[in-house]
């Protein structure tokens, strides 16, 4: 509805006050809205305020009842470094959590453009699969997962204890990955596609050029899950690498942390901050592809 | 139609399902422990395994108390998801920047860190929660042991995980309102329908396609939820009286090393998922075919 069609009479009905008990009941709703609201905030800061505070604190500070840290103490951040061997976690870590993305989306790309834009027998049941893939608990597949990799020991692999059966699986597709780029893939317009084809172009040449290039927010989503869900992976490294500590990744270390020396608060903290600090930093500069991605592949799916 | 395309498809549908799969099934009708896995052979026992996980009372407490521990997660984050984005429409800009940071640092936090804090919030002797409850007078809780029953134990993982699972659904719902046309949701509003009638009529049919996704996912996480339960609970605590299915199946699996009963409850889990969310399934594809 444009403005200039309204007649200058309905224009002026729309601009008068409302009434006094209107208004005060708006006022009200408003106020109610804001401090669920606020309310909601300090639930969700809160937190994170009580991790700084007493990531900066003394030790004989943590355990008491102060809240506000005195004197402030920057040094924890550094103890931690020589307290727990934080730089080997960090890069174990991030060889898992990089390669892996890597391979998520090399994989799930190819897969996700089949079963959505080219016709061939037996796509239905692949998509169910796929589905059927995405409801299972990652544990139900660990068990005989677990024995697989253990019966290449006799081979000469000795996976066990390693990082690589945490990587290798996200190069072989990752449900979740393909089910979202799926649903964006099907919402870009057949026409691009058939221009691509009428100009002579195969399908690999229209993944590559045509579909990737317009799927960038849904890829970069899918990177970001991806990296955030083995960035912050507790199960599957505790069954491989826990009884390894030189390939533990940060969040085995993290809570191991507490038990490794007696529990020093501040300290636990500090490292927890060290920890989140990669993944807020990502996470603030990727948000707007993050949710762009989610809300094209959501709505539209 | 170049089939070595679908190669990848066919490749990895074999290898994300098909061969775990079969394993699973080989296994659940294998006695396989600690002495098998060295021998890399395990021995058939038929339906034994199957068995004593049904003859086992734990396993049916386990799974009450899982589907109740589910619904609840479930309800509590979508509702409280979808109220907070319906209402950060409504309020002014502060407000919203502030409770998105919050929603951020809580969505990039990950379960370790966040199970580290509310332990550290809840701590009997100086935990934070204990003083603000005293201090506001709800009651004495100086030296409340919030651990030291199974429903309040239980509680705090739920508080955990809406809390960790919300920033997500606020997120995509809120993302997902600026999809609904204005001009709807007014003329809802001049034919006098309330903000609940405009919620109920308009708003969800429209956003039904994220619902229904975002509650499948949450039933599938929350069922099998491990890593809050396992580090909140913590592995000294953790017993037959407090198990939900996460950690029921890496104690009775991995703990005891029994990995033939590991896989006959996992297939027994993989079951239950299947009835929980076919119906969500169901749904999904045929939006497919609608379109």
């Amino acid at each position: 509805m444009s403005t200039a069609s309204v007649p200058v009479g309905a224009a002026a009905l729309v601009r008068r006050r409302p009434p006094p008990a209107v208004r005060r009941q708006r006022f009200l709703v408003a106020v109610a809205n804001h401090s669920l609201l606020i309310a909601a905030a300090i639930m969700f800061l809160a937190p994170f305020a009580f991790i700084v505070l007493t990531a900066l604190m003394t030790n004989d500070q943590a355990l008491s009842s102060h809240l506000w840290p005195h004197p402030f103490r920057w040094r924890n951040f550094s103890d931690v470094f020589h307290q727990a061997p934080l730089l080997r976690w960090t890069l174990n870590t991030m060889i898992y959590s990089v390669v892996a993305t890597i391979g998520v989306v090399v994989s799930s790309v190819p897969v996700a453009y089949a079963l959505a834009r080219l016709r061939w027998r037996g796509r239905n049941l692949a998509f169910m699969v796929v589905l059927i893939a995405l409801m299972l608990p990652p544990q139900v597949t660990v068990v005989p997962l677990y024995v697989m990799w253990s019966k290449l020991h006799p081979f000469g692999f000795h996976f066990i204890g390693t990082l690589w059966p945490l990587i290798i699986p996200n190069w072989l597709g990752d449900a979740f990955s393909i089910f979202l780029l799926r649903q964006f893939f099907l919402t870009i317009p057949e026409e691009y596609l058939d221009a691509a084809r009428v100009d002579g172009c195969g399908e690999l040449r229209i993944l590559t050029t045509v579909v990737l290039r317009m799927a960038k927010p849904a890829i970069a989503a899918v990177a970001l899950f991806s990296f955030l869900y083995t960035f912050n992976d507790f199960f599957l490294p505790l069954l491989y690498v826990g009884e390894n500590p030189s390939h533990w990744v940060l969040s085995i270390g993290l809570s191991e942390f507490r038990s490794l020396r007696q529990v020093q608060w501040n300290l636990t903290m500090a490292a927890t901050l060290l920890v989140m600090a990669p993944a807020i930093v990502l996470f603030f500069l990727a948000q707007r592809a993050f949710i762009e991605g989610v809300t094209l592949t959501g709505v539209k799916g | 139609m170049p089939y070595w395309l679908i190669l990848p498809v066919l490749a990895t549908v074999g290898a994300i399902l098909g061969y775990p799969l079969y394993w699973l099934f080989k296994l659940s009708f294998e006695r396989y422990g600690l002495f098998e896995l060295i021998q890399h052979k395990g021995v058939g026992v038929g339906w034994a395994n199957f068995g004593s996980v049904i003859h086992d009372p734990v396993f049916w407490h386990t799974l009450a108390r899982t589907v109740i521990f589910t619904a609840a997660n479930v309800g509590l984050t979508m509702v409280l998801g979808t109220l907070i984005a319906l209402l950060l429409v409504q309020v002014s800009s502060v407000i919203r920047v502030l409770l998105t940071t919050g929603l951020v640092l809580v969505w990039a936090m990950p379960p370790v860190v966040a199970v580290q804090v509310w332990l550290w919030m809840t701590n009997f002797e100086n935990g934070v929660v204990n003083y603000i409850l005293t201090k506001l007078h709800v009651g004495d809780y100086m030296q409340h042991d919030w651990y030291a029953s199974t429903f309040s134990m239980l509680a705090l993982v739920t508080a955990l995980i809406v809390w960790g699972a919300i920033p997500f659904v606020v997120v995509t719902v809120y993302a997902g309102l600026s999809q609904v046309p204005g001009e709807l949701v007014e003329a809802a509003e001049i034919d006098g329908a309330r903000p609940w009638r405009v919620f109920k009529d308009v708003t969800v049919p429209i956003l039904k396609p994220i619902f229904l996704i975002l509650t499948s996912l949450s039933i599938i996480w929350d069922f099998g939820v491990f890593t809050q339960p396992f580090l909140l609970i913590g592995q000294s605590r953790i017993d037959t009286s407090n198990y939900v299915m996460g950690t029921y199946l890496y104690e009775q699996g991995y703990f005891f090393h029994d990995f033939g009963r590991g896989a006959a409850i996992s297939i027994l889990m993989l079951l239950m998922v299947a009835l929980l969310s076919v119906f969500y399934v169901r749904k999904m594809v045929r939006f497919d075919e609608v379109r």
